[in-house]
């Protein structure tokens, strides 16, 4: 399977840099340190506890899905590695998917290295283990995978700055599309109107892939809204690798 | 039939979209004989790694039909017979030398096994015994030339394209290389090579094909070329034919 | 000696950096008081800022307010005390705990019940299933307004919801007795002993039900009496000379059965045994 030869070379490039090892270890380092700032409330240090805990985790998984993203697909153009790989008779849509499975590989072990260690830290401290971590930990990954879909489209065509930027920004974007509902059905005009439900159909929602808050609370999170958001992660992960293909295609080097 | 055979190739490239379009290859016409040593000459920047590009398939050409032992090429599948040797060696510096025949065997898809058998013969051709498993990233640039000639050969390719294989080596190596080129020819491969290191050339190529400016301006055989313009038959060589040609 | 020349002159400059700290120290009172001012944007704005992160938002500004509060050098920091817990519970709503420790410094600290009590029904109407905000808001009005209806309002929400404890429906029970309405109350504790399991609920619930009884009883034979003085001039002899003059219609006993004993003097009856309940 020359796919599966491409994501495993992929996953080795990560896994043999050291700045992998340097955001996990942050990630870690800064989720354990919520047993820090815990200490300061009066009332509930748990939920403080996972809070902090948990906004490490994404951020830095999150880190290292754009940078390991970007970096991973525009060095082999800048290093003209891709000549290695494309002059073999390797369609440039295997390369692709190769990558974006290298890449959810090398998330799935970081997010499952600073999960598994922050649940354990949680068990420690509280002697409890919430079930619903697990799903926490597929949303996030879907999200970190929509993340890293976005960072391929870019680098296919882009420079790795400018990519990192426009991914951080779509993300940015994506927790913040929310607010498009309260304007929205404000306007009038069709022509605004339409402007406005594109960009919010178009630009990736990942709030709802945000369930920090629901896991902190112990609120119920219904299987319709589980489905529903599953499923929009992988209609858009698709959406956005098949755009990455047909740019990567026509791409001349 | 011939192993290459490239006919009215011409490709123009726009570096920024407010420009103009700058023809690089214009109407090329290459045929390389199978089984035979095709030296691709030309200066920097004469469009020699474009036209291996399209050869590739790296890059589109605007006009013009590519042949691969006769067949049309435009499918990745095409490229299964064809091994080749990028001008810079860059490859993928956290694996070692085994790791990357390995992955290049895999993107052929050979089977493992043999790859295995592969591996093992090609290792000791090109003279990395002892190194297979250094991490590329300690590598000198001649041992690079050499694990890109490696994986240009794990597949058994017929046709082999080296971009500039002699740049960078020592004298040595060149020799080496020089040995490994002729024991492949004699192998019934084909090999086609680029380079601007004259000497070099003329010690092993039939063929040659000149390329100035996006245009062939003399293919032939090495032999004939050198003789048909021979005044003083002593000490003409191809180094002669090219600075003329470059003069005209 | 050479080669360490730029270490001695940073080690030289280190001991400037710290004499200049010093003399700066020495200049300043860091803890003088001040009055303080504050912008917070608003909850909704905090939300999209934070990005995905209200819940560690409300985190920091929680653990800040706590610091914020008890720093006793800032001298109008309680001006701002609703706006900073509403910002907190707007941006994460289910949130207990700012609830909890917003209200308690309103109320005790400013002594502001109003202001606790309307954080406290933020905190019920943002999480309904969740007894203890009508129960601290109940507390606060009954013991500090001494507002027994609104009180009894509060504890009837409270003792209604979910995993309520029972001594809410207790204390429920007691807001009623407080705004006089008697007979009602004696139903209620009736119905307490009834369900009582421990020794010690059954004892406590008698010793309300002789209260109630009494003051029940008192009033009914303190209003026959003052008809009597005022027929006569004079208090009866004994209670049972209001039976004989048709003012009462049977002499009352206490929830124990035994007679209250009567005071000639003052006109009133009092508890037989030395029953004393807190009032």
């Amino acid at each position: 399977m020359k796919i599966r030869a491409i994501a495993l070379n992929t996953f080795k490039e990560a896994v043999r840099n050291k700045i992998f090892y340097l955001l996990i270890f942050f990630g870690v380092f800064f989720s354990f340190s919520s047993k820090l700032i815990s200490m300061l409330t009066i009332g509930d240090t748990l939920k403080i506890l996972k809070d902090v805990g948990f906004a490490s985790i994404n951020l830095f998984s999150v880190l290292i899905a754009i940078f390991t993203g970007i970096n991973l697909v525009y060095k082999e153009i800048e290093k003209k590695t891709v000549y290695f790989i494309l002059s073999k008779p390797v369609e440039r849509r295997d390369f692709i998917l190769g990558k974006f499975l290298g890449l959810a590989l090398t998330m799935f072990v970081a997010l499952t290295i600073m999960i598994s260690v922050f649940s354990i830290f949680i068990l420690l401290l509280s002697g409890t283990f919430d079930p619903f971590i697990l799903l926490y930990f597929i949303f996030l990954f879907t999200e970190l995978l929509i993340i890293i879909s976005i960072s391929i489209l870019f680098s296919s065509f882009s420079t790795p700055i400018l990519s990192s930027i426009f991914t951080i920004v779509l993300y940015l974007i994506g927790h913040v599309i929310w607010t498009f509902n309260e304007f929205k059905y404000k306007l009038i005009n069709p022509i605004e109107k339409f402007f406005a439900y594109f960009i919010y159909y178009l630009f990736p929602n990942l709030e709802k892939f945000n369930i920090k808050g629901a896991l902190v609370m112990n609120d119920p999170i219904s299987i319709k809204i589980i489905l529903s958001s599953l499923a929009y992660g992988i209609f858009y992960i698709s959406a956005i690798l098949l755009i990455s293909i047909h740019i990567f295609k026509r791409r001349e080097f | 039939m011939n192993a290459l055979e490239i006919k009215a190739l011409s490709k123009s490239f726009r570096s920024n979209f407010l420009y103009k379009k700058t023809s690089i290859l214009k109407n090329v016409d290459i045929n390389v004989n199978k089984g035979s040593i095709y030296g691709f000459l030309g200066l920097n920047g004469a469009g020699k790694t474009t036209t291996i590009k399209c050869i590739l398939g790296l890059t589109r050409p605007d006009h013009g039909t590519i042949r691969l032992f006769g067949k049309e090429t435009g499918k990745a599948s095409d490229r299964a017979s064809i091994g080749f040797l990028p001008e810079s060696p860059y490859y993928y510096d956290y694996l070692n030398a085994k790791e990357t025949l390995a992955l290049s065997g895999k993107l052929s898809s050979l089977s493992n096994e043999k790859i295995k058998e592969r591996t093992a013969k090609i290792i000791s051709l090109v003279g990395l015994d002892g190194k297979e498993d250094l991490l590329l990233k300690k590598f000198s640039k001649g041992m690079l030339q050499r694990v890109g000639l490696a994986q240009a050969l794990i597949n058994d390719p017929d046709l082999i394209i080296l971009d500039e294989p002699f740049s960078g080596l020592d004298p040595i190596g060149r020799k080496e290389l020089r040995d490994i080129i002729l024991s492949l020819k004699a192998e019934g491969k084909t090999i086609f090579f680029s380079s601007h290191i004259l000497q070099d050339m003329e010690l092993i190529v039939d063929d040659i094909g000149i390329l100035m400016n996006g245009k062939i301006t003399k293919e032939g055989k090495l032999k004939d070329l050198v003789k048909k313009t021979i005044k003083h038959p002593v000490d003409y060589s191809l180094e002669d034919l090219f600075l003329k040609e470059i003069k005209k | 000696m050479k080669k360490n020349t730029y270490l001695l002159f940073s080690l030289i400059f280190f001991l400037l950096i710290g004499f200049s700290q010093y003399t700066y120290d020495l200049n300043t009172d860091y803890f003088k008081k001040r009055n303080t001012f504050l912008a917070l944007p608003s909850g909704k704005t905090m939300r999209i800022l934070s990005f995905g992160n209200s819940e560690l938002v409300a985190d920091f500004i929680y653990i800040w307010s706590i610091q914020f509060f008890s720093n006793y050098n800032i001298l109008n920091s309680k001006q701002f005390i609703e706006d900073i817990y509403n910002l907190i519970t707007d941006i994460s709503p289910r949130y207990k705990d700012p609830y909890l420790m917003g209200s308690t410094i309103m109320a005790i600290e400013m002594n502001n019940i109003e202001m606790a009590v309307r954080l406290l029904q933020k905190g019920s109407k943002n999480m309904e299933d969740e007894w203890i905000f009508d129960f601290e808001s109940g507390y606060y009005t009954s013991k500090y307004l001494k507002n027994y209806k609104l009180a009894e309002k509060f504890y009837k929400k409270a003792s209604k919801k979910k995993g309520a404890p029972d001594f809410i429906s207790r204390l429920l029970y007691h807001s009623i007795y407080m705004q006089g309405k008697l007979e009602e109350s004696l139903a209620l504790y009736q119905s307490v002993l009834k369900s009582a399991s421990t020794e010690m609920e059954k004892h406590s619930a008698n010793l309300h039900l002789y209260q109630i009884k009494f003051e029940i009883d008192k009033r009914k034979v303190k209003s026959a009496i003052d008809l009597f003085f005022k027929r006569y001039g004079f208090y009866p002899d004994n209670i049972n000379e209001l039976v004989t003059y048709r003012l009462l219609e049977e002499v009352p006993k206490d929830f124990k059965g035994h007679y209250y004993n009567y005071d000639q003097k003052k006109g009133t009856i009092d508890p037989r045994e030395g029953y004393m309940w807190k009032k």
